[in-house]
């Protein structure tokens, strides 16, 4: 308690400081830590909260623990985060030798957006990168007996809605431009015909427009910092990967005549994801009944493998927004979520889950984990990735899957 | 669409036995009358999609944004309004559907004439089994006695595949039976490949009895919804 103490000194009348600091490791928390993979100990920072209550204290909480941090009691505490969530949050960053870091107080918005903008803060001064307390995700939920719809929340699961309301099967949501528009694949009837339609859907408009509905499979969209939308289209017989320009118009392109076709394999590609700097395209593909992650050059070329050292039949790829990893999908005793070098190398196994996808700090990944028998048991969790610290987030009701986080 | 919607097939099974074997050459697809239950699965059983019965009147566009939440359908918007059935080649009624080749006017979806002839997979592969040939070559004796008919193959996986891999086996599963249809002469343009990945199991248990039951391709008619029945014409009797 010195800290504390001479915390105390130097905030001189705070009286914040006499709330009782929140127990750690309470039972019954629905935001505790679910490990599922080996957590790293070594690298977790411990971090002490004192000050703040209810749901202030429990953002912090879940926001820090899985950005890697340990939350522990003051006097193991490496750093000290003080503060009040009164009529605004406000928190004061001490370092080991009660050194400030920082002393803010957050204003507008929710208590729970600003409680999110205070683990920001935490995040930024300690790890140097950008925290992901105010970021978004998309995901897929199911809604009914056959029915799915795509979700956007807090990358936490809270402030959920709905974007869609079709009531079909919908797959494959992924980020447009600025985080601004988002695609996915609803399996669309339209006069009597089912067909997976992918679509492109204006988030400040509300206006929707087909960009392929194709024979066949039309799925997988994904944008590149270039304005092209990667989609796998089975239009030429098997799934393949294409690519259309940016603004593309499906009506007025009869037959996809504009669309440029990636790969023209026998088996399926899935799952393509493109490098920050749009110079690649990494896809899943499947050749001689052997599955690879490989890479491509958008405008040509050869396919590279991307070679995920002693793990066998990767899929579902992620490059990780500072191009450095890839991060993907492998069996083993169900799926785990492993990760590679964007350049292939030795490939790391991290925690059971499939459909990875990164977030903005390239650091923490979202993903789909089965919590029992078929696609009515699945959640959504987050993983830390050099501590490999998971949680799950709570979401009411209904499956989820297929997360995306905007970037 | 996907079960769980109830479709009188029954009387449609007689109806279109009767067209098929009666005036099947006379019988014009796109000439059919719009039954009213052709909208009327719209509200039925699970809601099934919002958007069925979107294009039978051609005034599918119009429908402003804000489609986020709420209780509306959410249709595709960039039709501008009233792009109709204006004629043409675009006998599906609905030019969103121009790419998928030509399914002429109105049809009813049939899910129990060829249940049986389900077709079964080996784990991870879209081989079509030796086994399963006489069941395709059921299918393909059905579809060539009904030459109005149209056939969707749907693909399904079962769920030892990640999600989008199994979207893309699904449909490789689904291309193959199209292809083992190819020698006995039914137009591609007749058959339609869907997929579904892992989402729809038949059974949902974790053992391979499961699994097996899950990797398969399914075969699902779409028949012409037959003419309103008429009246015969009026006859006079005289009472004495």
């Amino acid at each position: 308690m010195k800290q504390l103490a001479i915390l105390a000194g130097c905030l001189a009348g705070a009286a914040w400081l006499a709330a009782a600091p929140p127990a750690a490791g309470a039972t019954g928390d629905p935001n505790r830590v679910t490990v599922i993979g080996a957590v790293d100990e070594s690298k977790l920072v411990p971090l002490a909260l004192q000050g703040f209550s209810g749901e202030v204290a429990a953002v912090l909480r879940f926001d820090l623990e899985v950005q890697g941090f340990k939350i522990v009691p003051p006097d193991n505490a490496k750093y000290i985060l003080s503060g009040k969530n009164g009529a605004t949050v406000e928190g004061a960053l001490q370092d080991a030798n009660q050194a400030f870091l920082f002393n803010k107080s957050f204003n507008g918005g929710s208590q729970r957006s600003q409680a999110h903008a205070l683990s920001d803060a935490v995040v930024e001064s300690i790890h140097r990168i950008p925290g992901i307390g105010q970021t978004k995700i998309i995901f897929t939920k199911k809604t009914g007996a056959r029915s799915w719809e795509v979700f956007q929340s807090d990358f936490d699961g809270h402030n959920a809605v709905a974007l869609t309301n079709d009531k079909v099967l919908c797959v494959t949501p992924s980020w447009g431009k600025g985080n601004r528009e988002v695609f996915y694949t609803s399996y669309l009837t339209f006069a009597g015909i089912i067909n997976p339609t992918v679509l492109r859907h204006n988030l400040d408009t509300g206006k929707r427009d087909i960009v392929a509905r194709y024979r066949g499979l039309n799925t997988g969209a994904t944008m590149g910092s270039n304005g092209w939308l990667a989609m796998v289209l089975s239009k030429g017989g098997s799934p393949d990967v294409y690519l259309a320009p940016p603004q593309y118009d499906f009506k007025g392109d009869q037959g996809g005549g504009k669309l440029v076709r990636v790969t023209a394999t026998e088996e399926g590609e899935s799952s393509p994801t493109w490098s920050p700097d749009s110079q690649w395209l990494c896809f899943a593909t499947r050749t001689n009944g052997r599955r690879w992650l490989v890479k491509k050059r958008p405008n040509g070329g050869p396919m590279f493998r991307v070679d995920t050292k002693g793990i066998h039949n990767p899929s579902e790829p992620d490059w990780s927004p500072d191009g450095k990893w890839i991060a993907f999908t492998a069996p083993g005793g169900g799926f785990n979520i492993c990760v590679v070098p964007a350049n292939g190398g030795e490939a790391r196994i991290l925690v059971a889950g499939e459909n990875p996808s990164w977030a903005p700090n390239s650091r923490t990944i979202i993903f789909t984990l089965r919590t029992g028998a078929g696609v009515n048991k699945r959640r959504l969790a987050l993983l830390d990735v050099p501590t490999k610290r998971v949680k799950l987030i709570p979401l009411e009701g209904g499956a989820a899957t297929s997360p995306a986080w905007a970037n | 669409m996907l079960g769980g919607r109830l479709y009188p097939v029954a009387l449609t099974a007689l109806l279109g036995l009767a067209l098929a074997a009666g005036c099947k050459s006379t019988q014009e697809p796109g000439l059919t009358h719009i039954p009213e239950n052709n909208n009327g699965d719209t509200s039925g059983g699970d809601g099934g999609d919002g958007n069925t019965g979107g294009g039978n009147n051609g005034g599918n566009g119009g429908v402003g944004p804000g489609n986020t939440g709420g209780g509306n359908d959410t249709v595709v918007t960039n039709n501008d309004g009233g792009n109709g059935n204006n004629g043409g080649d675009d006998n599906t009624g609905d030019d969103r559907n121009r790419e998928l080749g030509p399914r002429p006017g109105d049809y009813m979806e049939d899910r129990e004439i060829l249940a049986a002839q389900s077709v079964h997979f080996d784990y991870d592969s879209a081989a079509v089994r030796p086994t399963d040939q006489s069941k395709i070559g059921l299918v393909a004796r059905y579809l060539s006695a009904q030459p109005t008919f149209h056939l969707v193959i749907e693909g399904h996986c079962d769920e030892r595949g990640t999600e989008q891999y199994n979207l893309s086996l699904g449909q490789r599963r689904a291309e193959a039976v199209r292809e083992a249809l190819a020698p006995f002469g039914i137009s591609p343009e007749r058959i339609q490949t869907i997929s579904y990945g892992e989402n729809f199991p038949v059974l949902k248990s974790t053992d391979e009895v499961s699994y097996q039951e899950n990797r398969r391709g399914e075969f699902v008619i779409w028949r012409p919804v037959p003419a309103a029945i008429q009246p015969p014409a009026g006859q006079s009797v005289i009472v004495p």
